[in-house]
């Protein structure tokens, strides 16, 4: 089928976003490593699991943790110019619950170690 | 036949006749021909003396083949066709266009497929000989074989005199036969037209074919050649003269075969027409004739500066001898300068005795001694060895030279149009008057040879016309919008060609010289004259000084470009950008929920946040992952969370 120039902007753009993004994450990846950001501290492990242990049984305070991962998902989406129906069609609460879901395995594995 | 020479078949006895007092009248056109042949080959024979003591040596300048090669190299290959339109609005402007892409990629693909080359050669004749010939006709015997068909009689013919197979032949097929009109080159001399005033009437043209080739065509009736009993070599090294003799409406292919049978060892002399010299005059026998119904000749007579040939004598008579003569003495004189050089480099020794010395009282000197390569040898006082011919310079051969070159530019139109420095131009304004000179006859030239493409895009529509089978097809690769190399059908409809449309045509490659002037003038044309706006409109700069097809396209061009130019530099990419980063790096970033193990109660918030339906009972059904998505627009989802759901289900362990 023949491209249109929609289809060659599209991919342009598909293009550069793909390169830009590489290019954040390698930086974050070299300024970063550990992830802590700037004015940030990183906390110890068991600062961490103490934090994990005030939730972890805790069905509805899981249910507000991930909520408001979902709205901080969405308000990063928002500043970078994504309009509200992309952000949607997106679902940030179901990245809040993958990240939900990873947190609450990692940490439970760092339980489990401990009671080793 | 009735006196209706310009449309009836003639008979045999009237090609005898008609044909024998052509061949007789244009005979001396074909000497000069001749001539001009052998000159151009190198064959023109150089005299020298027979019995001398050094020996001569012939070189040919080929002064005249270089000035032909010149010239025909400042015209194109293949001339352009611009279509006109009929008038000053946009469609007809659009119609044009589309018909003069057509006619030009149909000239193209008819060159190819054609004898090759035929255009060009045809041009050269022009320039050489003041006139070119090319034969133009519809050939599907040639070119669609399969369409040829076969009658009760067993007489093949062609389909556009009986058959409705060409009319009723669907697109498809069209396309696949291609266009079914070719273009033969005809060697001037081989060419002898019958002109009433600057009408061509009729014409007949010698053809020289093999005899097994002739008995090989199903459309040739050879039952008259049955009796001549070869085989093997004798098939092909008999030449047959194929007479074809065109009028307004036949075209009509005779043989001719040996008139005087004289079985000696089964030899019979086959009579050349191609030669102006016929030593035997042969009989006409018809092998096929049809109807092309142009209402014109089927040849297109490419004309040179002189206008071509008329009558039997024409001007460029006087410039052909001319030229042949200066340039039969600057090949003399390169032989003699060749000669001479060759005579003194490898020398000739004179060796001069003292008869006293010698002891000779009278008699022939001594025979010379024949002295070696680094050998010793003595000689007596006063005797001497010396070469027989000593190196001089003789200006006066360098002058001979430089005059011969400059008179033949002259004649023959100077190169010093591309910049080249002429022999004994010195100042600027004498360039400059060469140069005009120069042009002047380029231009005459020029000026014909469009004429000749109009007429030639002009036999090709009436051929099409004529053949009433619907759109013609031609088939081209360009470069599509996206760069990449695409095929396109081209076609001419018949219904288009009522009347003919007015054509130009383009023949003649600019100067770089005149590219950068051309630009510059139009530049200028489009320049803002303080108010008053530009001077031309730039249609007219387009096609009048820039020679470019199809204006309007050119435009259409532009204008998307600068679309697409404004679209990239504003801010609307720049956005589209950002958003697709934003959702590269939030949907990337989503960690991969393969084998978690979560929490019960994680994994139960999960489910309630996911399902806010309320989920029931507890199962086992989990709240989805989110691998992540496909960056750019990501494609609407039908409920979403249930398909995830599922495939978190299948990810996890609930093993707590």
């Amino acid at each position: 089928m023949e491209t249109t120039f929609i289809d060659e902007i599209e991919q342009i753009c598909e293009e550069v976003a793909d390169s830009l993004y590489k290019q954040v994450i390698a930086i974050t990846e070299t300024l970063a490593p550990d992830g802590r950001g700037f004015g940030q501290e990183l906390k110890s492990i068991d600062e961490q699991l103490d934090d994990y242990r005030k939730i972890r049984n805790d069905t509805t305070s899981w249910v507000s943790w991930i909520q408001n991962k979902a709205l901080e998902i969405g308000n990063e989406l928002q500043v970078g110019g994504v309009d509200q129906e992309t952000i949607a069609s997106i679902n940030p609460v179901a990245i809040a619950v993958a990240f939900a879901m990873d947190y609450s395995s990692r940490m439970e594995k760092e339980l489990e170690k401990r009671l080793q | 036949m009735d006196n209706d020479y310009w449309s009836g078949l003639p008979s045999n006895d009237e090609i005898q006749e008609g044909l024998t007092y052509v061949h007789e009248y244009w005979r001396d056109r074909n000497k000069f021909i001749a001539e001009i042949r052998d000159m151009l080959s190198g064959r023109n024979k150089i005299e020298m003396p027979a019995a001398t003591a050094y020996k001569p040596r012939v070189v040919h300048s080929y002064a005249l083949a270089a000035i032909i090669n010149e010239k025909a190299s400042r015209f194109t290959q293949l001339p352009t066709i611009q279509v006109v339109p009929d008038s000053p609005e946009h469609e007809a402007r659009i119609k044009s266009s589309q018909l003069e892409m057509a006619i030009n990629v149909a000239i193209s693909e008819m060159e190819r497929r054609s004898d090759g080359d035929v255009w060009a050669r045809a041009a050269v004749d022009a320039i050489v000989l003041d006139e070119g010939i090319e034969r133009i006709e519809r050939a599907p015997s040639a070119f669609w074989p399969e369409v040829v068909q076969i009658n009760e009689k067993g007489e093949a013919f062609l389909p556009f005199e009986e058959s409705t197979i060409i009319k009723d032949a669907n697109n498809v097929l069209k396309k696949r036969y291609g266009i079914p009109i070719r273009s033969i080159y005809v060697p001037l001399e081989n060419f002898f037209p019958v002109y009433e005033g600057p009408t061509l009437i009729e014409s007949y043209e010698i053809e020289l074919r093999s005899l097994r080739d002739v008995l090989r065509n199903k459309l040739f009736n050879t039952s008259e050649l049955q009796g001549f009993n070869y085989s093997g070599k004798k098939l092909y090294e008999t030449q047959v003269s194929i007479v074809h003799y065109v009028n307004h409406i036949w075209h009509a292919y005779f043989a001719m075969i040996p008139g005087v049978v004289t079985d000696v060892s089964n030899q019979f002399n086959w009579p050349d027409y191609t030669s102006t010299d016929l030593q035997v005059s042969g009989k006409p026998i018809l092998l096929h004739a049809y109807k092309h119904n142009l209402g014109q000749s089927i040849y297109n007579c490419i004309a040179g500066r002189f206008g071509g040939w008329k009558t039997s004598h024409n001007r460029i008579e006087g410039v052909g001898k001319g030229l042949l003569e200066l340039n039969q003495a600057t090949d003399e004189i390169l032989s003699q300068v060749f000669t001479n050089v060759r005579a003194k480099y490898w020398p000739t020794l004179l060796q001069e005795f003292d008869a006293e010395q010698r002891g000779y009282d009278t008699g022939s000197p001594p025979n010379a001694v024949n002295i070696q390569e680094g050998q010793n040898f003595g000689i007596f006082k006063g005797e001497d060895i010396r070469p027989l011919f000593k190196p001089v310079d003789d200006p006066l051969v360098g002058w001979l030279w430089d005059k011969f070159q400059d008179q033949m530019g002259r004649l023959g139109g100077s190169p010093v149009v591309f910049g080249q420095n002429t022999p004994g131009v010195d100042t600027g304004y004498h360039q400059a008057l060469q140069i005009t000179q120069a042009e002047h006859l380029d231009e005459k030239i020029e000026q014909n040879l469009s004429d000749a493409a109009i007429s030639r895009a002009s036999l090709i529509l009436r051929h099409i016309k004529v053949m009433d089978m619907g759109e013609v097809f031609s088939h081209i690769t360009e470069i599509g919008p996206t760069g990449k190399k695409q095929g396109h059908y081209y076609s001419i409809n018949p219904n288009d060609l009522s009347p003919l449309p007015r054509m130009d045509a383009q023949v003649r490659k600019p100067r770089p010289v005149d590219l950068a002037a051309s630009i510059r003038a139009a530049r200028e044309a489009s320049d803002e004259r303080q108010g008053k706006g530009p001077l031309l409109s730039d249609d007219t700069i387009r096609a009048d000084l820039l020679s470019i097809q199809a204006p309007d396209i050119e435009q259409h061009k532009i204008d998307v470009e600068t679309a697409k130019r404004k679209i990239i530099q504003s801010d609307v990419l720049t956005a589209k950008i950002m958003q697709y980063l934003s959702i590269k790096l939030t949907t990337n970033q989503a960690p991969d929920v393969t084998g978690a193990m979560p929490s019960p109660a994680a994994a139960e918030a999960g489910r309630q946040v996911m399902n806010p339906q309320g989920a029931g009972p507890a199962t086992n059904d989990v709240p989805p992952s989110t691998t992540p998505m496909n960056t750019g627009m990501p494609p609407t989802q039908s409920q979403p969370e249930a398909q995830a759901g599922r495939e978190i289900l299948n990810s996890m362990q609930a093993d707590v």
